[in-house]
């Protein structure tokens, strides 16, 4: 009898640990956002009280201009990112399904991007962007003479240059699954389709691309997820950039929270920036289990 | 033989320990008053700029002549502000001694955060006879000591709680090339341009003048590569310091003697407008420029002048790291109406939640003492704090030699007592972050001078109404 009462109780004790681990990490963390979300709470002001404001604080974003251009930074930064690195990354993986010489060896640096933390890609990104000393800036000059110009630090070319950055560095990520995905596919539909006399952009159009439909969503999807947070990246090439061209909403958010301190108004964005994203995974959901 | 080695060997440590012995007894009142503190670690934390940077030499020194064991951590300015910050709201009492700026120094005080000195000085056993208080220039003081600064009577008075002793006295001031502004083939060329002497500006508009004159391409490649002047036009506080320079020598400000916001007036417009005009003769790179690229601009010979930090002297005379060793001079920043010359500074504080403040004291004490300013100076870092290192006969030696770094101190004794300072107010991270980012729009030409400034003032006002 003794013996099947424990065992009743072991999975939950196995649980146990990672279960605190959650609560501690994510539950309570999340739980504090949203109570701070409804208060008035400047961190480095403990004379001001903390009130509750309820509704008060979501009202502010309406009238905040900054949140407004942040969004469209983003939204823009997101959307022409992931659409350049889908098509280089799916261009790469359509090559590699020829049989490239040394295809070991292209492949491993050709995902050496990848590898790089982003705050090192943002940083050597910099200096070669750097106006008086890059080397960018220097063949810029030497073979175009475009002189004088400063690619982070002019408004026209600084959101641009950030998301070359990132293309650079995200690219061999939707390379690696789209190749995987296109050599995992079943030769049978391809001969019967060949069989039937399709053309190569046919058999493209209506064999590949549905079968490789989930995969291409789920790595849309993680790419989108991870460049509407991008953060380190934007904070070290330009810190939001000249006159707000590059602030995205993950860096208002650190402003608002680090350099302001004001707790309530922060916690705000950060569940903005939450909600959003919680909408992409539920969009996607649906989209792939059509 | 063996005897004279013998000899030679005490006689040769006992002149060192006569050297040791003068050190303790410069610091016996130290030595004394640590012995109850013996074997205690206290965490400092200090911005990686010259002054802390020399001074965390000299700590090993410290450790020594008390046991007290220093864990010093030297991090950039941005990374001070954040760490102290969240150490302090959080009342974890990490840091016992922490560098803090004179405008974060009100918000930390206001919050509660600092320890009031008073105690402390007033108790003989932890205090340095010699302390002197009235040898810390009184400026240094109420701008990074004393709060709440009794904002009208601006230099003169240093009523309110004393929080800190001055670790280091900044100001910025003008950088220039000397060789340049004095070479006679650019002095006719400059006279027969625009028809008066070429010399160090006094005004914004000679400023203008000689920044246009000098915006040229000197090896004839068809490239400017030489620039008049430089600035900090990052979209960060860098550029809200160093903008100061020209829109206060304006007439602008941001508050009115009776603390109300007065930052949307004409002549801010003006200031910013002139400042921004300015950028055509500068490195294109200007808007990601803050105090470090400026400075590196000015020691690469890129830039001819410049407003900056006094602390970046020591750089401008490094050969490691500069291109006109030797070649720059130091002058007061231009006028328009008046001149106004940014001030700076940061003081030494114990926090709230320290374990160990009587420790933290005594460090806090040595730092800013008589000897180790001198020592800082001496080691070519012009930021002396006290009285006595400006009228220390080394120190003047050095002020005279045209070589050394020093030879800036006569240009921060004139700034000294115009300077112009950023408002002490407990709100100045966010008015410093709303001014910053709307000159970096008027900057960029997304908003015209007088938007950028009414849309800052409106900001202001709101934050301060909170």
């Amino acid at each position: 009898m003794g013996k099947f009462k424990e065992q009743r109780y072991l999975p939950y004790l196995f649980l146990f640990p990672t279960l605190l681990v959650l609560l501690w990490i994510t539950i309570f963390p999340f739980g504090y956002i949203l109570y701070l979300s409804v208060h008035r709470y400047y961190l480095l002001k403990p004379w001001v009280p903390r009130i509750f404001l309820g509704v008060k604080n979501f009202v502010e974003l309406f009238t905040d201009e900054m949140f407004k251009n942040t969004i469209v930074v983003t939204v823009s930064f997101t959307l022409i990112s992931v659409a350049v690195e889908f098509l280089v990354g799916l261009g790469l993986a359509l090559i590699f399904t020829l049989n490239v010489k040394a295809e070991r060896l292209i492949i491993s640096l050709l995902i050496a991007p990848m590898v790089v933390a982003p705050v090192a890609a943002g940083l050597l990104w910099g200096s070669m962007y750097n106006a008086e000393f890059g080397i960018i800036s220097y063949f810029l000059d030497r073979l175009f003479g475009v002189t004088g110009i400063s690619l982070l630090g002019d408004v026209k070319t600084a959101f641009l240059s950030c998301v070359i950055v990132d293309v650079w560095q995200w690219s061999p990520f939707m390379f690696i699954i789209l190749l995987a995905g296109l050599k995992s596919l079943p030769n049978a539909p391809f001969e019967a389709a060949r069989i039937d006399g399709a053309s190569t952009l046919q058999l493209f159009r209506y064999i590949t691309l549905p079968i490789l439909k989930p995969i291409i969503l789920v790595v849309l999807l993680i790419r989108t997820i991870d460049a509407f947070k991008t953060f380190d990246t934007l904070y070290v090439l330009t810190g939001g950039g000249p006159a707000s061209t590059t602030e995205t909403l993950s860096l208002y958010t650190y402003r608002v929270n680090f350099t302001y301190f004001n707790m309530g108004y922060g916690a705000v964005l950060a569940l903005v920036l939450l909600i959003i994203i919680i909408g992409f995974c539920v969009m996607f959901n649906k989209l792939v289990s059509r | 033989m063996k005897k004279f080695l013998v000899a030679g060997l005490v006689i040769v440590s006992f002149c060192f320990s006569l050297g040791d012995l003068a050190n303790a007894q410069k610091w016996s009142w130290l030595a004394e008053a640590a012995k109850p503190y013996r074997g205690i670690t206290i965490h400092c934390i200090h911005e990686s700029s010259q002054p802390s940077m020399i001074m965390s030499e000299f700590v090993p020194e410290f450790e020594k002549i008390t046991g007290i064991k220093v864990e010093m951590e030297t991090v950039p300015w941005t990374d001070v502000y954040k760490k102290t910050s969240l150490d302090l709201a959080a009342g974890t009492g990490v840091y016992d001694e922490m560098y803090v700026e004179g405008e974060i120094r009100s918000a930390f005080a206001e919050a509660g955060y600092l320890e009031p000195l008073d105690k402390y000085i007033a108790n003989p056993k932890i205090t340095d006879p010699n302390l002197d208080l009235a040898d810390f220039i009184p400026e240094c003081i109420w701008a990074t000591g004393v709060y709440p600064p009794d904002t009208r009577n601006e230099f003169r008075s240093t009523k309110g709680t004393l929080y800190a002793l001055s670790f280091d006295n900044a100001a910025m001031l003008l950088f220039y090339r000397k060789d340049l502004l004095e070479d006679p083939t650019e002095k006719a060329k400059f006279k027969a341009e625009y028809g008066y002497d070429l010399a160090v500006p006094v005004t914004w508009d000679q400023y203008r003048d000689i920044a246009e004159f000098f915006t040229r391409d000197t090896d004839g490649d068809g490239r400017t590569d030489l620039y008049g002047c430089v600035a900090q036009m990052k979209r960060h506080d860098a550029m809200t310091c160093e903008s100061m320079n020209y829109w206060y020598a304006f007439g602008g400000r941001i508050f009115d003697d009776a603390m109300n916001v007065a930052l949307d007036s004409l002549k801010t417009v003006e200031g910013l407008r002139f400042y921004i005009s300015l950028k055509k003769f500068m490195p294109p790179g200007v808007t990601t420029y803050t105090w470090d690229e400026a400075g590196i601009a000015l020691a690469q010979g890129l830039a001819v002048m410049g407003p900056e930090w006094n602390e970046f002297a020591p750089v401008m005379d490094d050969p490691a790291k500069s291109k006109v060793v030797g070649k720059i001079g130091y002058a007061i920043t231009p006028k328009k109406i008046a001149h106004a010359p940014m001030g700076g500074g940061a003081g030494a504080a114990i926090s709230r939640f320290s374990k160990n403040k009587e420790a933290a004291w005594l460090f806090v004490q040595w730092a800013t003492s008589k000897e180790i300013q001198k020592r800082i100076a001496l080691k070519g870092c012009p930021t002396p704090v006290r009285l006595s290192v400006f009228m220390d006969p080394e120190v003047a030696k050095e002020a005279a030699n045209p070589q050394s770094p020093l030879r800036q101190l006569p240009a921060l004794l004139k700034a000294s007592g115009i300077r112009a300072w950023r408002p002490r107010v407990p709100e100045w991270p966010q008015i410093n972050e709303i001014i910053f980012t709307n000159w970096s729009d008027a900057i960029a030409g997304t908003k015209t001078p007088e938007e950028a400034v009414s849309a800052a003032a409106k900001e202001i006002r709101r934050v301060m109404g909170e």
